[in-house]
This record gives structure tokens, C-alpha cells and sequence, in this order.
């Protein structure tokens, strides 16, 4: 009994034959001809018709249902515990985390957004305030006469919930030709107010930490730390590539499954290329090793393309504090004095500025707004104010570099980690940002909060290993330390291997390896993967055809 | 696999009865089978002839 491939091959042969030696000369040849075609097509079109039906009966009994786990609520459980750590950081204050950071970035750099988005920028502020129960009023923004006639109206507009800011835009020009500085002294007015209510803000942190730690079961920072990572590992056990998604990228092509059988020359030189001593792929001991560790080497090599990605941000750091490092053993020199001193001038100057501002204003109306003078005393007066609110913003751009300055020498040391460094940018994201944007060279607002964002989870991955013991301040090849790593596991990787142009190159071989590994473990095989691909190209075939 | 699903096509003819059981046949021999089919179709179209377009001599 002959099988049915072999009868297919031999029919279609026959009737190849019988076609190229029909006559077609005659309207009745060509008939006849056309009725044995149509004829034959009803036959194949019955058999792909049935073979089709099989192929996908079978391909469906292939299939692997993979356990449905709840990634979405494991990833839940790591958000909210980052909102803990992001809550009891211990290294920056209200301010940061209150996010007051990020939108004085925001507002600093107006220049990168459209009026709509500056408009968003104020509204955002005055939430903030709102969430900590503060509740800003016209009379609140008085730092020059131009902010309190902007805010005004801008408050009146947000108060009528009309979100018509069209009227606004009108004012901002009108104010904008006589004082282009009005949202640097808008900034300056929220710096002012954020600096006023700084208790109310620590309450609002402090009431909020309590609330947090006690509904995520958390009592202390180190505590959040730990369940971060115990959190970290599940999600990534849970997420990571499994045989379903092996399956489904063969189905859609993203991968050749072709490369995956035992005889292909591509699996064969993956194996070759990462192995030291070529182990036989049979023993699974010596194998189950193997795998591991090119799962550890996996993370390492991710991590270290982070670095690699980050170098340019943590030489800008090293040029800016290496004369600042302490010797070994001693602490850093935080010296309060120039700090104080910019805030008692602040202090002062902005005194002087409400006295100008007094002067300009006549007295409160009814609706408790502020209405500025009329005479030809107020011209000379606003010129003043303005002066003042001018170098009031200098001053405040000076705070915060010293500001800073002191953050990062309350914690520099002669063995200042790169993950130290990580945890100090994270922690300030306004100067994370300026910082960023200064060393890629960046000239959207988008550009940096993509950086910035890949910044962060970089910083807070628990699994980062390599930088945490890798001191800033010397000179580590860091390759190097991974190769030798590895290369005591029979792992095969040379400095090339890490070039930053190559670190994908190794990063697939090692997923590839990796895959083999997950089809092995599994009910299935390559053979059955390939067969799934074949007959959904098929079903996507037919289907376009349609 | 329920082989009675399609699982079994049967081609009968004057002289002989064939049965081709598909599940005889290994993953890769299933999808030549398709191919070769689908190919043979697509031949068959192309080889088929428009019967008005065609010069062809009159009838006797």
C-alpha cells in the first residue's frame, strides 16, 4: 500500500503529463482540455480541503497551554513596593518626594514645551498642593505683579472648570513682550510656596509613608528592600521566556525555528562559540550547569549593557567630584556655609521684592484678589521688582547646585560604588535630568524622559551584581571581571565579545542556547514547533487569499 | 488524533482501493503533501485555458 505522498507525487507527475500532451488545436480539444482541468481541480481542491483540516487537528493537538499566572498582579505587588522605596528613601527629602523635583525641571525648561504643556505644568503644581491640602488663592502668587495677573486669571479659568485657556494664552503674550522672565518668577513663586508650607508637605510624606508601609505589610526601608527583591525574583521566574512564547515566536516568524533542529549549523556554532571545553550535549549534569549559568551571564551582560549605556553620565560625575573625594577612611568635608548663606540672601532679597510688590499692589479687593497701582510710581517700582525677581532666580539656580553639591559629599567616600552613584541620581531626578541632558546632548523634553525612565530601572534593579562591588573613582575592566567570571565555568567569552557594538550579538547566541534549553525541558520538540509554524504560515496564506 | 476526522482520505478506483492514511505520514511528509497539492493547483490554474481568447480553429 502505497502512502499518500507518494500517490500525490506520482498523480500529479501522471497528470502533468497527460496535460502537456492533451490537443488543444480545436474549440472542442480545448474543452475537453478545460473540463479534465476543471475536473482534476475539484479532486485536489477535495484533497487540500481534507489534508488542510488535518494539519490544523494536529497542530492544535501540539499546542501548549501554558499555566496562566497572574502576571499582572505580581507586577502590582513590585509597583507598590517601589512606591514604598520611592516614599522612605532615606536620601532626599519632601521635596523629591512630593515629585516638586520633576516638575521644577519641567518648568526650568519651558522652552522644550508648547503653552498647553506649561499650562499642565502649573495645573500639576497646584495639585500637589491640593493632595496635601493646601488650596492656593490668587493672593498666593504675588512675586511680581505680572505672575499674580497670569495666575489670576489662570486660576479663575481652573476654578470654572471651563478649561478654556485660549483667553489665557492672550494675557501670556501681553505679559510676555513687557516681561519674557514671567515663568522663571512663576517657578520662583511655587519655590516660594513649596518652601512656605514645608511642614504641611512633611506631614502630608510622613502620613502618607505610614499608610503606604502599613497596607504593603512593610515596617522599614532595609524591610521594602527585601521584599523588592524577593518581589523582583518572582516576577522575573514568572516573565521570563517561556514555551508558549518559544511557540509563538516560531508561529509569527520572529525567530527560524529551522535553526533550532539538532543538525542545523547555527545551533551548532552557538554551542561551539559560547563552550571552553565542548561538553557532550548528552550529559545532562555537566548541561543543567551549563544553562545556568548562561542565564547568570544573561543578567550580567544586560546589566552591563546599562552600564555601558550610562559610562558617559558617571564620567561626567567623576570630573565634576574626583577633587572632592576624602581620603580613605575619612568622610567628606559637608560644609553648610554656602548654602545658608545663598538662602539667607534669598531670604533677604525676596523681603525686599514684597516690599517692592506691597508698594505696587493697592490692598486686597472683595474677592481677595490683589490689584496693582495705577500711578507713574508703580512703572519705576515694577522695573525694580523685576530686577530683583531676576537675580532671585540666579541665586535659587545657585541653590540648587550647592544643594546638590552637599547631597553628594553627605555620602561620598574614597570607595564610592557605581550603584551608589545610581541610587544618588535616582533619588534627585531634577539634577538625574539636567545632568542627562547635558552629557547625551539632548535637546527634547521626550529624549530625556526616555533616558531618564531607562536611568531608573537600571538604578532599581535588584539584580545588578557587577556594579555594586566596581568603585567609581578607579579604573575596572569590567569585562574583563565578567569573562573571568565565566570562563571558570567552561563559558567561552573574550573582550570582543563584550564590544558595546557586540553585546547583542552574545546577548542572542545566549537566548538561543537558552531556548534549546526550554524546548528540551518541555512535552514538545523542535520538530512539532516547526510544524506549528508551518501550518499557521499556511492558515496566514490562505487567508490573505481570501 | 482521531484519524476518522480527516484523519483518513480514501481514493477508490477501478482496479485498485487505496486507502491513505495521513497518519502514517511523518510532521515534514504532511506539509510536502500540502505543498505539492497547493503547487499542482496553481499549476492547474495557469495551465487552464480562456476559451474564447484562444485562436483556435473552428469545429469540423
Amino acid at each position: 500500500m502505497s502512502n499518500f505522498l507518494k500517490f500525490i507525487e506520482d498523480d500529479i507527475q501522471a497528470k502533468r503529463t497527460l496535460f502537456s500532451t492533451m490537443p488543444t488545436k480545436t474549440k472542442r480539444d480545448i474543452k475537453k482540455y478545460n473540463e479534465k482541468i476543471d475536473q482534476t481541480m475539484n479532486i485536489y481542491e477535495g484533497y487540500r480541503a481534507n489534508v488542510k483540516k488535518y494539519l490544523e487537528a494536529k497542530s492544535r493537538s501540539f499546542n501548549i497551554k501554558c499555566r496562566d499566572v497572574n502576571l499582572e498582579k505580581l507586577k502590582k505587588h513590585v509597583s507598590a513596593l517601589e512606591r514604598v522605596r520611592f516614599l522612605l528613601n532615606p536620601l532626599n527629602t519632601y521635596f523629591e518626594k512630593m515629585g516638586f523635583d520633576n516638575l521644577i525641571y519641567q518648568i526650568s525648561n519651558y522652552a522644550d514645551f508648547d503653552f498647553k504643556s506649561l499650562n499642565d505644568i502649573i495645573n500639576s503644581f497646584l495639585d500637589k498642593f491640593e493632595q496635601a491640602g493646601i488650596k492656593l488663592t490668587g493672593t498666593d502668587f504675588d512675586y511680581t505683579c505680572y505672575v499674580h495677573e497670569y495666575m489670576v486669571s489662570f486660576l479663575k479659568i481652573k476654578n470654572n472648570k471651563d478649561d478654556n485657556y485660549d483667553q489665557l494664552s492672550a494675557i501670556f503674550e501681553k505679559i510676555y513682550w513687557v516681561n519674557p522672565e514671567i515663568i522663571e518668577h512663576i517657578e520662583l513663586n511655587f519655590r516660594k510656596l513649596i518652601k512656605k508650607y514645608e511642614r504641611k508637605f512633611t506631614n502630608y510624606i510622613h502620613k502618607h509613608q505610614k499608610d503606604t508601609m502599613l497596607e504593603n505589610k512593610i515596617n522599614n526601608y532595609e524591610e521594602c528592600m527585601e521584599g523588592i527583591k524577593i518581589a523582583h525574583a518572582e516576577l522575573n521566574k514568572t516573565d521570563k521566556e517561556n514555551i508558549c512564547d518559544i511557540i509563538n515566536l516560531a508561529k509569527t516568524g520572529v525567530i527560524d525555528i529551522n535553526n533550532y533542529f539538532e543538525d542545523s549549523k547555527t545551533r551548532n556554532s552557538n554551542y561551539s562559540a559560547l563552550m571552553i571545553d565542548s561538553l557532550h550535549l548528552d550529559n545532562k549534569e555537566a548541561m543543567t550547569k551549563f544553562y545556568e549559568n548562561l542565564t547568570k551571564l544573561k543578567t550580567n551582560i544586560e546589566e552591563y549593557s546599562n552600564y555601558l549605556k550610562f559610562e558617559p553620565l558617571f564620567e561626567d560625575f567623576k570630573k565634576e567630584y574626583e577633587k572632592l573625594v576624602p581620603a580613605e577612611g575619612t568622610k567628606a568635608n559637608v560644609n553648610n556655609t554656602a548654602l545658608k548663606n545663598i538662602e539667607s540672601q534669598i531670604k533677604d532679597k525676596e523681603a525686599k521684592l514684597d516690599k517692592f510688590n506691597k508698594r505696587i499692589f493697592n490692598d486686597h479687593d472683595d474677592a481677595g484678589f490683589l490689584e496693582y497701582r495705577s500711578d507713574k510710581v508703580s512703572k519705576h517700582l515694577i522695573d525694580a521688582s523685576l530686577k530683583q525677581a531676576k537675580d532671585l532666580y540666579d541665586l535659587y539656580k545657585s541653590y540648587d547646585q550647592e544643594y546638590f553639591k552637599n547631597k553628594v559629599l553627605s555620602i561620598l567616600h574614597s570607595a564610592f560604588k557605581v550603584n551608589e552613584l545610581l541610587h544618588l541620581y535616582y533619588s534627585f531626578d531634577y539634577f538625574k535630568k539636567m545632568a542627562i541632558k547635558k552629557v547625551f546632548n539632548l535637546t527634547t523634553y521626550a529624549d530625556v524622559v526616555r533616558y531618564s525612565d531607562d536611568f531608573d530601572l537600571f538604578a532599581m534593579n535588584p539584580n545588578n551584581i557587577v556594579i555594586n562591588s566596581i568603585p567609581l573613582f578607579e579604573e575596572y575592566n569590567i569585562a574583563k571581571i565578567i569573562i573571568n567570571r565565566y570562563r571558570l565555568d567552561n563559558i567561552n567569552l573574550t573582550e570582543e565579545n563584550l564590544n558595546p557594538n557586540d553585546l547583542k550579538t552574545v546577548l542572542d547566541k545566549i537566548q538561543f542556547l537558552l531556548r534549546i534549553n526550554e524546548i528540551e525541558k518541555s512535552p514538545t520538540s523542535v520538530e512539532k514547533i516547526w510544524f506549528m509554524a508551518q501550518v499557521e504560515k499556511i492558515n496566514i496564506m490562505e487567508s490573505k487569499k481570501e | 488524533m482521531n484519524k476518522n476526522k480527516g484523519g483518513i482520505m480514501k481514493k477508490k478506483n477501478e482496479k485498485n482501493k487505496v486507502d491513505f492514511d495521513l497518519s502514517t505520514h511523518s510532521l515534514s511528509e504532511l506539509i510536502k503533501v500540502y505543498e505539492n497539492i497547493v503547487e499542482f493547483l496553481q499549476f492547474l490554474e495557469d495551465k487552464r485555458i480562456e476559451e474564447e481568447q484562444k485562436g483556435a480553429t473552428p469545429n469540423e
